[in-house]
């Protein structure tokens, strides 16, 4: 298969440098049209998600690999050097195999995130769009995106929770009837309330408070969340008006206690309260869980859903791997017979040829003569092309060196 | 024997097998998540119900009303839970919990077949109220069941969110919330026919030839049962009862009917004629 792909991802490189690398979807379209009219790919394809950014490339001549390296490091130059350390390439059934491995999700950070058939779709979609998928991208890049939808239905390789995020998101699903209505109480301003609204607040629509002791760190980040500020003061109070409530400061003493939240809890009603404490050391006195309609969480009980999640996840991983060789081997065939048959093609005509030429020859046969003439000729036509023929796809015999034995003209190579 | 009994004895088995069938690829479903139970467990469900109501229809055709036959009142019961199960399932689009109650529909419809489906009730009885008594009875019995078991689902649910044991079951239940509303849902629609039921039973009673005592046994556990649910469904609505004993509540209500239904009746007069 004339594809190769070069980039990198979180297997060879730091986030760090994968963050410096990544394209935005606007960069991309000028990033394609650059891989293809300046540097001489015939068909491209540019994947640039925040855990790998991958160029896919029909080679269309010599040193692809050298040449491929160079557009990569031109794209950046300003981390060229650093970049040679961590690009990786692969070429040829190993470049469908990664793309495959991709779509399902097996390279993933994540085994069996889901998000990557999207991106790849939408990779793709900008690829026909500037005009750079060919007949090789074509091909290859809706089998991958087959190959990722049948892993995920025919496989666990996509159920169960395996992130820390999703582990939230999940225990939020598994006390309320609808997420999306939920409202949120965010105690502390720091990262591990942000990275826990990052994947809390996507789902909700409800009402957001950030309660911090610096009311200003509290507004910037209930700014970047649709949400209000509110002093740390008035955290157990406004824990009783909401359904989830997020906390992570780095004090050394719990800011909800049983003593201040009772009260409010008991005013609640029939309304659950999940609290998923992050904080280290506990911002939540661990008494707050035995309180009747309240769900206290840690980040260890997070941490404990992903590592389960992953766990059956990897589980899944040799079924997917297997869905994965099947298509490729199926693939490859499938290749091979339409490699081979403008070769049958040419075989035949040029046999066709010979046949008729000979028998133009023969000048002294009679009409019956002829016809039989040409009925055995014809069938021993027939009979060579079907013993070639399997063998020719099967890729046993190359198609350039029967052709040359017959002294035929090789077709010209079309993608 | 008449060709329609033999159709009948055919439905007999036919009916808890489409149950039986039904239940195991929901509990495929449940344990497996498997994405081609989750297609088939529902239209066998559906499928169950079809036989169900064909094999209530054979029973009608015997000249025979359904309700006053009592293997028909027994897998009338499943029949009941199985179709609002399923009528809350196609609203709240959550199939995983679908074993618990098509397994009961399926438990009621072997038990119902354990009864000669061609008996024929006691012609002194009015067919008319009894049977509207009846189908109420099993209407409000569903509704217990339904609730009890949605209400065990609630505290397992709980349970394994308070003892942080994130196992299969924490994995497949829906949320709390959605239980909890199943749970006092079906409540109320049990205390509501029960309502019904025990009115209906009170016209039955009046049309008999000799009236039975206020005081039989039947009579007080039936309106005992129902002050108790009515209890419940108040203290839900008015008095801020928290889901959790409400969902003990459900389970013990159901205790109690199936006491009312199994036990009481050898201490009463009321049904002896059924």
């Amino acid at each position: 298969m004339d594809l190769l792909v070069a980039g990198l991802s979180h297997h060879t490189a730091p986030l760090a440098l994968r963050e410096r690398f990544a394209l935005a979807p606007d960069q991309v379209p000028h990033a394609l049209d650059r891989l293809v009219h300046a540097e001489g790919f015939p068909e491209g394809l540019i994947l640039s998600t925040c855990n790998r950014t991958e160029i896919y490339a029909r080679p269309g001549g010599a040193d692809a690999a050298g040449r491929v390296r160079a557009f990569l490091e031109r794209l950046r130059p300003e981390i060229a050097a650093e970049l040679r350390r961590h690009v990786y390439l692969r070429e040829g059934d190993e470049a469908v195999q990664h793309l495959f491995r991709v779509a399902a999700g097996l390279d993933s950070l994540i085994v069996g995130e889901p998000e990557i058939v999207r991106q790849m779709s939408d990779a793709y979609g900008l690829a026909c769009s500037a005009g750079t998928a060919g007949p090789v991208l074509h091909r290859v890049v809706p089998r991958a995106l087959q190959v990722g939808k049948r892993v995920r239905t025919d496989t666990g390789l996509a159920r169960g929770i395996a992130s820390v995020a999703g582990a939230a998101v999940g225990l939020a699903g598994r006390v309320f009837r609808d997420v999306s209505t939920c409202s949120i109480l965010a105690i502390g301003a720091g990262e591990t309330v942000a990275t826990a609204l990052t994947a809390l607040r996507p789902q909700t629509e409800g009402r957001l408070v950030v309660a911090n002791r610096t009311l200003g760190r509290a507004e910037i980040l209930a700014a970047r969340f649709r949400g209000t500020a509110a002093p740390l003061a008035d955290a157990a109070r406004l824990a009783g008006e909401v359904d989830i409530v997020v906390a992570a400061t780095a004090s050394p003493d719990p800011h909800l206690l049983v003593r201040d939240l009772g009260p409010h809890v008991a005013r609640r009603g029939a309304r659950p309260l999940l609290i998923l404490d992050l904080g280290v050391p506990r911002d939540v006195e661990a008494a707050v869980g035995e309180l009747p309609g309240v769900y206290l969480h840690s980040v260890d009980d997070l941490h404990s859903i992903a590592a389960r999640g992953r766990a059956e996840r990897a589980a899944e991983v040799p079924k997917a791997e297997a869905i994965v060789a099947t298509a490729l081997s199926d693939f490859k065939r499938r290749r091979r017979d339409l490699d081979a048959e403008p070769a049958i093609k040419a075989l035949l005509d040029g046999m066709l040829e010979v046949r008729e030429s000979a028998l133009t020859g023969e000048k002294g046969l009679s009409a019956a003569e002829r016809a039989a003439a040409e009925r055995v000729s014809g069938k021993l036509v027939d009979k060579l092309l079907r013993r070639l023929a399997p063998r020719l796809k099967d890729g046993s015999v190359e198609p350039r060196d029967i052709l040359d034995a017959f002294g035929i003209e090789a077709p010209e190579e079309k993608e | 024997m008449e060709p329609m009994e033999s159709v009948v004895r055919l439905f007999s088995a036919l009916v808890p097998s489409a149950w039986v069938a039904a239940a195991a690829a929901y509990l495929v479903l449940f344990v497996r998540q498997d994405a081609g139970a989750e297609r088939w467990a529902p239209r066998l469900a559906w499928t169950a119900v079809a036989v169900h109501l064909a094999g209530l229809g054979a029973v009608g055709l015997l000249g025979v009303c359904p309700m006053l036959v009592p293997g028909s009142v027994v897998s009338g019961l499943g029949l009941a839970v199985g179709v609002v199960h399923l009528v809350l399932e196609r609203r709240a689009k959550d199939r995983a919990i679908g074993v618990f109650p098509v397994a009961a529909a399926a438990l009621f419809a072997l038990a119902g077949a354990a009864a000669d489906p061609t008996r024929r009730p006691d012609p002194s009885i009015p067919h008319a109220t009894t049977a509207l008594h009846v189908t109420g009875a099993i209407l409000g019995y569903a509704g217990l069941l339904l609730a009890a078991l949605f209400g065990a689902l609630y505290l397992v649910q709980r349970r394994a969110l308070k003892a942080k044991r994130f196992g299969l079951f924490w994995e497949r239940l829906p949320s709390l919330e959605l239980l909890d509303e199943f749970s006092s849902r079906s409540l109320v629609a049990g205390v509501v026919f029960l309502t019904f039921t025990i009115a209906f039973g009170h016209v039955v009673r009046r049309a008999a030839p000799q009236a039975d005592s206020y005081w039989d046994a039947k009579i007080v556990a039936t309106n005992l049962l129902w002050l108790v649910g009515l209890a419940v469904v108040f203290a839900r609505r008015f008095l801020r009862f928290r889901p959790a004993p409400a969902a003990v509540a459900s389970l013990v209500l159901f205790g109690l009917a199936m006491a009312n239904l199994l036990v009481v009746d050898v201490f009463s007069r009321v049904h002896r004629g059924l």
